[in-house]
């Protein structure tokens, strides 16, 4: 009998565990550690930080879905990992801490044949002074943070509804934050609702971001097949913006936000300050802060973790300068080179650099996207390493017969629906497909990627998708009939 | 945007003006943005890029290693 622990049940993690449930016999065991006791369906939160759907309408309970899975679900934090077990036992094991009611604090002994970790990142407001809903700005990136949003969201309706003009302003907190869709897809949003109010007049909408030019993404942007013309998806985000009157800020690295204003600084060096009623910064990411023992109880972060808390995987870390950047760079497999039994996917892996060009001011200040890797390509890499656990098991732990399955970025493409209002007839949703997420030059010279595959346009359609996608996926997280069979 | 018919363009036109960021992009005609809500082309265009993501997805789908390959 082997027994897979995966940590964290975001879109990686229970993707990872629900697979390894479905590929491994009964005699095996798949334990999910996660401090949260409900699913969220994060791409959807956008709404939720309109009001356009409530916060329960993107979360359901996980505990009844693993239980009818029969995969055994630990609500707890993982604080470290003992991968050659210690002084007692060489049994690998994690430590957890109890986040469940009426067992909270209590602390436990978790052993492991094979590790997963998939735990997400930590929301890093503290990167930047007064970021977040404990400072003076909002965020998506969790629900019960999306419900917060919304709430002041459509107070800053009722005040234009009395005449009063407000600032939105929305984009990344950081120089170096990712999810630049999330803030893309939200702040189309947001004017999609003030305008069917008829209050657009009263508003003034600005979007503010780490991006070298609008519709970088983090991946350095994409060539689209439009029109006749590869076009850059430069061309398109800002005709967007343009078409919808938001203003654009770019190459900006939030220094400090205070009550009703955010301090920016850019790649010219130029300070800045920008006043605003309403504002979604989205912060940066870091690992969740979990640390690492050998045997005798030495503390070996440095051989699990980046600098960064981001787990290494089978990524090639040497520092290269941005011209030297290859796709061979990027993880296969996802296995720590270490400890062959750990695996990492989603935002829990560390990328071995970024994909778009490291830029930084004069003062040396980083202002530059870091790679995404939610939604599409995390679940696709759970399913890679769910598969590769899997076989591996059945081949009694052998690596050498076992099958592994790849799932590189730079050979996995990503589909982006991002959303611009939520009615089913007025919406409109801009439709983007890329592939390869990493730019690969030696098999596409001159763009990096497949200029048949990489794609975009807006219209009623990619919408339709948005609101298929979201009751889909949430239809395949329950483990409702036929989820197999529905692609990550 | 002063002479002549005034376009059908942003949902801001007045801070379209020369020399600024917003003046050097593309902006939609309005046959662009009729057909972005034409219920019929867009059901077509709704089966066309599903299509295309199928087509994506099955590229991007785990590749096997032959063992030992890894």
């Amino acid at each position: 009998m082997a027994r897979v622990v995966v940590m964290g049940a975001g879109i990686s993690g229970h993707t990872a565990s629900t697979r390894l449930r479905s590929f491994l016999p009964k005699k095996h065991e798949v334990v999910v550690v996660s401090p949260n006791p409900q699913w969220n369906w994060v791409p959807s939160n956008v709404w939720v930080g309109v009001g356009t759907l409530e916060v329960k309408d993107v979360l359901f309970d996980l505990a009844p879905v693993y239980k009818k899975a029969g995969i055994v679900f630990k609500q707890a934090k993982v604080i470290s990992i003992h991968p050659e077990g210690d002084k007692d036992s060489s049994s690998p094991y994690i430590s957890v801490e109890y986040t469940e009611a009426g067992k909270v604090g209590h602390i436990e002994k978790v052993t492991y044949d094979y590790l997963v970790n998939s735990t997400g990142p930590k929301l890093n407001f503290a990167a930047t002074p007064g970021l977040g809903p404990e400072g003076h700005s909002h965020s998506i990136c969790w629900a019960s943070h999306a419900e917060h949003a919304q709430k002041d969201f459509l107070a800053a309706i009722e005040r234009m509804k009395k005449g009063q003009k407000q600032t939105f302003l929305i984009g990344m907190g950081h120089g170096m934050a990712t999810c630049q869709g999330a803030a893309f897809e939200y702040i189309f949003n947001v004017e999609f609702e003030i305008r069917r109010r008829g209050l657009r007049d009263l508003a003034n909408i600005v979007y503010l971001t780490n991006e070298y030019e609008v519709g970088d993404f983090g991946m350095g942007g994409m060539h689209l097949r439009r029109g006749g013309y590869y076009t850059h998806s430069k061309i398109f985000a800002e005709s967007f913006y343009t078409e919808k009157g938001i203003k654009m800020i770019t190459r900006a690295h939030v220094t400090k936000v205070e009550a009703g204003v955010a301090h920016y600084v850019n790649l010219a060096d130029e300070e800045h300050k920008i006043e605003f009623d309403f504002a979604m910064l989205i912060p940066p990411f870091a690992g969740v802060g979990l640390t690492a023992f050998n045997k005798s109880g030495k503390e070996i972060k440095d051989t699990l973790f980046a600098p960064n808390g981001m787990m290494k995987v089978d990524a090639d870390y040497t520092p290269k300068a941005y011209e030297e950047w290859k796709a061979a760079d990027w993880p296969k497999f996802y296995q720590n080179q270490a400890y062959k039994n750990i695996f990492a996917v989603g935002i829990a892996f560390a990328p071995p650099h970024f994909i778009s060009k490291p830029m930084k001011n004069s003062a040396g200040t980083m202002i530059n996207p870091t790679p995404p890797r939610t939604g599409m390509p995390s679940g696709v890499m759970a399913l890679a390493v769910a598969k590769t656990v899997a076989s591996i098991i059945k081949h009694g732990g052998d690596q050498s017969k076992a099958t592994f399955y790849s799932a590189s970025m730079a050979d996995i493409g990503a589909a982006c629906v991002a959303s611009a209002g939520k009615k089913f007839f007025t919406g409109r949703a801009a439709g983007i497909t890329l592939h390869p997420i990493v730019p690969d030059y030696d098999r596409y010279p001159v763009f990096g990627r497949d200029p048949k595959l990489t794609t975009g346009e807006i219209g009623l359609g990619a919408h339709w998708i948005k609101i298929v996608i979201h009751h889909m996926f949430i239809w395949k997280a329950k483990l409702k009939p036929g989820w197999t069979l529905l692609p990550e | 945007m002063a002479r002549g018919k005034k376009p059908n363009l942003a949902a801001k036109e007045e801070e379209i003006l020369p020399y600024t960021q917003a003046y050097y992009t593309a902006l939609p005609t309005g046959t662009i943005k009729w057909i972005r809500g034409c219920i019929v082309w867009q059901l077509i265009r709704f089966i066309v890029v599903n299509s295309r993501m199928i087509s994506m997805i099955g590229k991007s789908h785990p590749h096997p290693h032959k063992p030992g390959v890894h």
